[in-house]
């Protein structure tokens, strides 16, 4: 008659007896293998591009001046605002930069062709990206007038006003950005900060935009019918540090480690004998979850790392925190599938033995 | 096994149930369907336990707690097999499991499997199997190790009759060589082959 001996199988012991299992499913483990790699590449993908994307917008969106406020005329009243004032907001604590604009008669340039012309102080052409124009012989040119005229930077224009005076200026192109979107069919000449003005632009610290919204307004004269307003309402509505804060919180993440966790859960099930054999066979609960972890990360946790890798490969984030983001996802949604599979573990274990071997 | 009672909430399976069942034996379980056969193997391997009465192993180290693990084959009705694995690591794995080196475990699967006929299909996954070559695999894992208790849950109720009775042949040669074996079984030619038959 034996003698019992406790089960001496060590970690390699049971890696190789998940591996062995895993190795005999074959077509089956093949499909769930690539179905869970679809999951971590789906769920990788997603968040490591939404990440990239905020953080590429938030970028671009503070190179393009998000937090500029526009003084505007009321409508149906032009040219009710002074430069000097839209120049002395720059004096305002968290006022970075600030000036005014002012719309002109069209001029005609040597070539036969109108083109809207518009007064600018220096204040305003710092907030357009061409700081380094100072001199008031220099043409500011938006882009769609330079497309359209021909004209490249630094290259020599005429233009004739109304009084039929010709003028010779060199170009400088302004980039083409949301704030200069309003400006690039428009020519814009430097001017000092006096006479009318249409609209003042005023550069803010974030942290302060709403804030000096509140003080601009105060200081318009009460004669003077103006209004403080975003620069644009509609880059207003992005908000890339809110969907950075998203990208955590993505309903994927979760769905996508429910479904490897129902994957490998079907592995498991459709093998559900078996793991009740090894029951018979006196093989602890301990070291049957240790077949099962083997299982889960051949069947489900491998594939899901593959699969994030080539989503974050293919992504090429250009921030480290998108990679470590998009990584992140996949990790919990790795953490989740395990979850899912160990409640699977724990109710599929409570039937009795005899009862599951006889198809029960 | 003494005065056993057993019961699922109130229907009683087992009221007073005395037996014993002797080493080098083959014990059948006949009566129809319900009347308690596959609770008494679950009695007996200690996956159940009474309600009233004993069931004692006087010559098993462990007694019933290490029943079930240590010393039992089992051989049901079917699902009995790692379909996806060989032949010999389906035979050897509960000795293996059981603490043998794997090289003893499989030693002894080899023996086993020639016992059974199967010594040629070491290496055959058990899924390309007919159902007569499963119940032999299983019968094979049962006799490896040398377990002193073999229990039987309607192990020819999916086999033709050839495979029956070549079945019925291992049941047999088994308890010769010393085992308890114990079948629960609807075959009138299985209970033919047994030495002892309880009627439930």
């Amino acid at each position: 008659m034996s003698e019992h001996r406790p089960g001496r199988l060590g970690p390699q012991d049971l890696l190789r007896e998940g591996a062995a299992n895993v190795a005999g499913g074959r077509w089956l483990v093949l499909l769930l293998g690539l179905l869970c790699g679809a999951v971590g590449f789906t769920v990788t993908a997603s968040t490591t591009g939404t990440a990239d994307r905020a953080l590429r917008e938030g970028a671009e969106l503070d190179q393009r001046g998000r937090y500029v406020l526009r003084v505007a005329s009321g409508i149906g009243q032009p040219a009710s605002l002074d430069l000097a004032f839209c120049d002395r907001l720059a004096v305002l604590e968290g006022v970075e930069a600030a000036g005014g604009i002012r719309r002109q008669d069209r001029v005609r340039l040597a070539t036969g062709a109108l083109v809207r012309l518009q007064e600018a102080t220096a204040g305003l052409v710092v907030m357009l990206g061409r700081g380094d124009v100072t001199d008031p012989s220099r043409l500011l040119v938006g882009a769609l007038a330079a497309e359209r005229n021909g004209l490249r930077d630094h290259a020599w224009v005429a233009t004739q006003g109304d009084g039929r005076r010709l003028e010779g200026a060199r170009v400088a192109l302004i980039p083409e950005t949301a704030r200069s979107a309003r400006l690039d069919d428009s020519l814009v000449r430097i001017v000092a900060p006096s006479g009318r003005a249409d609209e003042c632009w005023a550069e803010v610290d974030p942290a302060r935009k709403a804030v000096l919204a509140v003080t601009i307004q105060n200081l318009l004269p009460d004669d003077q019918p103006a209004v403080v307003v975003d620069f644009n309402p509609a880059l207003a509505e992005v908000d890339p540090e809110r969907d950075l804060r998203e990208v955590p919180r993505s309903p994927l993440i979760l769905l996508g480690g429910v479904a490897v966790g129902l994957l490998v859960g079907m592995w498991w099930y459709a093998r559900r004998q078996e793991w009740v054999l090894y029951r018979v066979f006196g093989l602890g609960v301990v070291r049957r979850m240790g077949i099962a972890t083997v299982e889960w990360a051949l069947v489900g946790g491998i594939p899901l790392a593959v699969g994030a890798a080539w989503a974050v490969i293919l992504a090429n984030p250009a921030d480290r925190l998108a990679v470590v983001l998009g990584w992140s996802s996949a990790a919990v949604a790795a953490a989740v599938s395990l979850a899912v599979v160990g409640l699977w573990g724990a109710i599929s274990s409570r039937p009795r033995p005899s009862t599951v071997l006889k198809g029960g | 096994m003494r005065d056993v009672v057993f019961r699922y909430g109130d229907r009683v399976i087992l009221d007073g149930f005395d037996s014993t069942l002797r080493e080098g034996s083959l014990v059948g379980l006949v009566g129809p369907s319900g009347v308690g056969k596959s609770t008494l193997l679950g009695l007996i391997s200690g996956e159940l336990r009474a309600e009233h009465g004993s069931v004692c192993y006087p010559d098993l180290p462990g007694g019933p707690d290490h029943l079930l693990a240590a010393s039992i084959g089992w051989i049901m009705q079917t699902t009995n097999v790692f379909g996806n694995r060989t032949v010999l690591d389906n035979v050897l794995l509960p000795a293996w499991i059981g603490g043998s080196s794997r090289t003893e475990a499989a030693a002894s699967a080899r023996d086993a499997l020639a016992q059974v006929g199967l010594e040629s299909f070491e290496e055959r996954r058990c899924a390309s199997l007919s159902g007569g070559e499963r119940q032999r695999v299983a019968m094979a894992r049962a006799l490896a190790g040398d377990n002193p208790v073999v229990l039987a849950d309607e192990p020819t109720a999916s086999l033709d009759r050839a495979n029956r009775d070549q079945l019925a042949d291992l049941l047999v040669a088994a308890a010769a060589s010393g085992v308890l074996v114990v079948v629960a079984t609807h075959d009138p030619a299985v209970a033919a082959r047994c030495d002892d038959v309880i009627e439930l």
